[in-house]
């Protein structure tokens, strides 16, 4: 057994005695020995394994490594391969991860790269709740250099009663509907239509409630998150939100990403890119390429690979589209 | 039954690749010291990976802390193995384990070795059993066939783009049309579709008298397994010990070898 093929490596950090795993995708580009480059890591969606939905994370690690940013996917504490577990330890994934209960492996994960690999940086790239771990650790390590947000939250989950009542009842009929495919073939077919038509009536009332846009934030929001986002939005350091259509604001509710960027001081660096068609998993072929492509765009304007001296600048639009996207030129922190 | 106890008295977990026909087949051996026996765990179609993972890599460390080598791994063209998944067959990923029950048969083969196939993985590992391969056999979740196995997550990618209007059997006739579908991420060929039908468990009386153990897992804790009806984890810390035990236990009992030693 092989623990490293051409393209990739099975490595591990060991952080307080517990063994987290990942995999390196190597480079296309080898590293000159005086400039150094950033590397992009990626921990888990939820608590899926490191290769995410759809395995959506490896094909964004291995499109980054082709593009030159060493890239690593890892698995944190009691997720895929690594150590520990939460059964025993009576760990509720969700209320850790909304508390920042990860970002310490996270920070420990990228310290170790950035020693290891000699990286100038590390660029974390977080889904869903990957992207609340990732913030509490960027906050807390300067070894992250900047942050690629996919649907973050920043609200502590709590689930509306009437989308429970919804998807409870929808989880029933899909249970009732779910084996004897063929006899139940017409059954299946009529309930998503019945299905299909209550969804649409309950969007549609929700939809005719005002927008209002908020000034203070609801009861619900995560003010520990809230605090890591203006620490490093004041510290200027670069962040990209790629948005899903399902996590686009809806009317009556809270527009966290609004809200942050009118608060946000001069200075920062967040952009916002809608994926168009995605869906939350962004694991479809179509947004895993929409995704790939805008972090590949972001990360040569951000944070360019060094060039060999004496090599071309054959990307001189790279610091226009930085200025563009950030509206602030890319040297000043 | 602490697992992460299991995991610690067992330092000897390999993470690596393994190469076969082009592809490399990302595995994980469980080491035991001075082992009595291996096992070969064969999981779940692509898809349905995630929903049973952790548990998955408990069961190793469980088994491994008692001194039962295991070997997992993901199929070509899947989670951390290389391939196209959309160039992938279910004979492809038979082939996969035939030769991984083969690599870890050669490790020692004075051992006896255990297939363990969990839904997809049931009926590929009761294919390796039938080829001759392996001592003992045991099932989570086996379906009929492999058709069983794709109906679940069509039944999710139909529920989750309930807008398109679209039903299952829509989904069905466009990958019979168009000849390729794309399912949570995932192109499904219109050749493993067709496939799919025809790809089933083999007859029982292929065992040749060694021991079988089929688990249904419907209507027990490990039923969550199979995730959710509309495609999550249902929980992270489902607690499978008394599966694990049960299991262990008939190992134990079904191998002569095995029984020496208890």
């Amino acid at each position: 057994m092989k623990r490293a093929i051409e393209t990739r490596e099975a490595i591990a950090v060991v952080s307080s005695g517990v063994r987290l795993q990942g995999t390196y995708h190597r480079p296309a580009r080898p590293a000159t020995e005086e400039k150094r480059r950033v590397g992009v890591l990626f921990p888990n969606s939820g608590v899926l394994p490191r290769a995410a939905g759809g395995d959506a994370a490896v094909y964004w690690a291995d499109w980054l490594a082709a593009s030159g940013y060493p890239s690593f996917r890892f698995d944190l504490p009691g997720l895929g391969d690594s150590d520990r577990d939460p059964a025993a330890e009576g760990i509720d994934f969700q209320a850790h991860a909304d508390a920042g209960g990860y970002a310490p492996w996270l920070a420990a994960i990228a310290s170790d790269l950035v020693e290891r690999f000699n990286l100038a940086g590390v660029i974390v790239v977080g889904h869903c709740s990957g992207a609340v771990t990732a913030l509490f650790a960027a906050a807390a390590t300067r070894r992250i250099a900047g942050l690629i947000l996919l649907d973050p939250y920043f609200h502590v989950q709590q689930d509306s009663e009437v989308q429970t009542a919804l998807n409870n009842w929808n989880k029933r009929v899909f249970r009732s509907l779910d084996g004897g495919w063929a006899a139940r073939l017409k059954l299946r077919e009529a309930g998503v239509k019945v299905l299909s038509g209550l969804r649409k009536i309950y969007h549609r009332l929700n939809g005719s409630r005002l927008l209002v846009r908020r000034k203070k934030l609801p009861g619900s929001a995560n003010l520990p998150l809230i605090r890591c986002w203006n620490q490093l939005a004041s510290a200027g350091v670069p962040m990209l939100i790629l948005r899903s259509p399902s996590y686009a604001p809806k009317a009556g509710g809270f527009d966290y990403i609004d809200y942050l960027q009118r608060r946000s001081p001069r200075g920062s660096r967040m952009s916002l890119e809608p994926v168009e068609g995605a869906s939350h998993a962004f694991a479809e072929r179509q947004s895993r390429e929409a995704v790939g492509k805008c972090t590949e765009r972001w990360l040569q304007a951000c944070f360019p690979i060094p060039k060999c001296s004496g090599a071309q600048d054959s990307e001189p639009q790279a610091a226009e589209f930085a200025n563009a996207i950030l509206g602030t030129d890319r040297n000043v922190r | 039954m602490d697992l992460q106890a299991d995991r610690l008295n067992n330092p000897v977990e390999r993470p690596g690749y393994l190469e076969f026909c082009g592809a490399h087949l990302y595995s994980v051996l469980h080491g035991a010291s001075d082992p009595f026996a291996r096992v070969l765990l064969a999981g779940p179609f692509a898809s349905e990976r995630y929903f049973s993972y952790v548990p998955r890599v408990r069961w190793a460390r469980f088994l491994a802390a008692r001194g039962i080598e295991v070997l997992r791994f993901d199929y070509r063209g899947v989670g951390e193995s290389t391939g196209g998944f959309d160039r992938m067959s279910f004979t492809d990923w038979s082939e996969d384990v035939d030769f991984l029950a083969g690599w870890l048969k050669n490790r020692s083969p004075h051992l006896p070795l255990v297939l363990h196939g969990h839904e997809l993985g049931a009926i590929l590992a009761s294919k390796t059993f039938a080829s001759g391969l392996g001592d003992a056999l045991l099932l989570w979740s086996a379906p009929a066939n492999a058709n069983d196995v794709l109906r679940r997550p069509l039944s999710r990618h139909a529920f989750k783009n309930m807008y398109a209007r679209k039903s299952a059997s829509d989904y069905i006739r466009d990958l019979e049309a168009d000849g390729v579908l794309e399912v949570e991420g995932y192109e499904w060929s219109h050749r493993l579709w067709r496939e799919s039908f025809t790809f089933q468990m083999p007859d029982d009386t292929e065992a040749g008298g060694r021991p079988v153990k089929v688990v249904n897992l419907e209507g027990t804790p490990a039923s969550l397994l199979k995730g959710s009806a509309m495609g999550y984890v249902v929980s992270h810390n489902l607690d499978l010990s008394g599966l694990y035990t049960d299991n262990l236990e008939w190992m134990m009992a079904a191998l002569p070898a095995l029984q020496e030693r208890q």
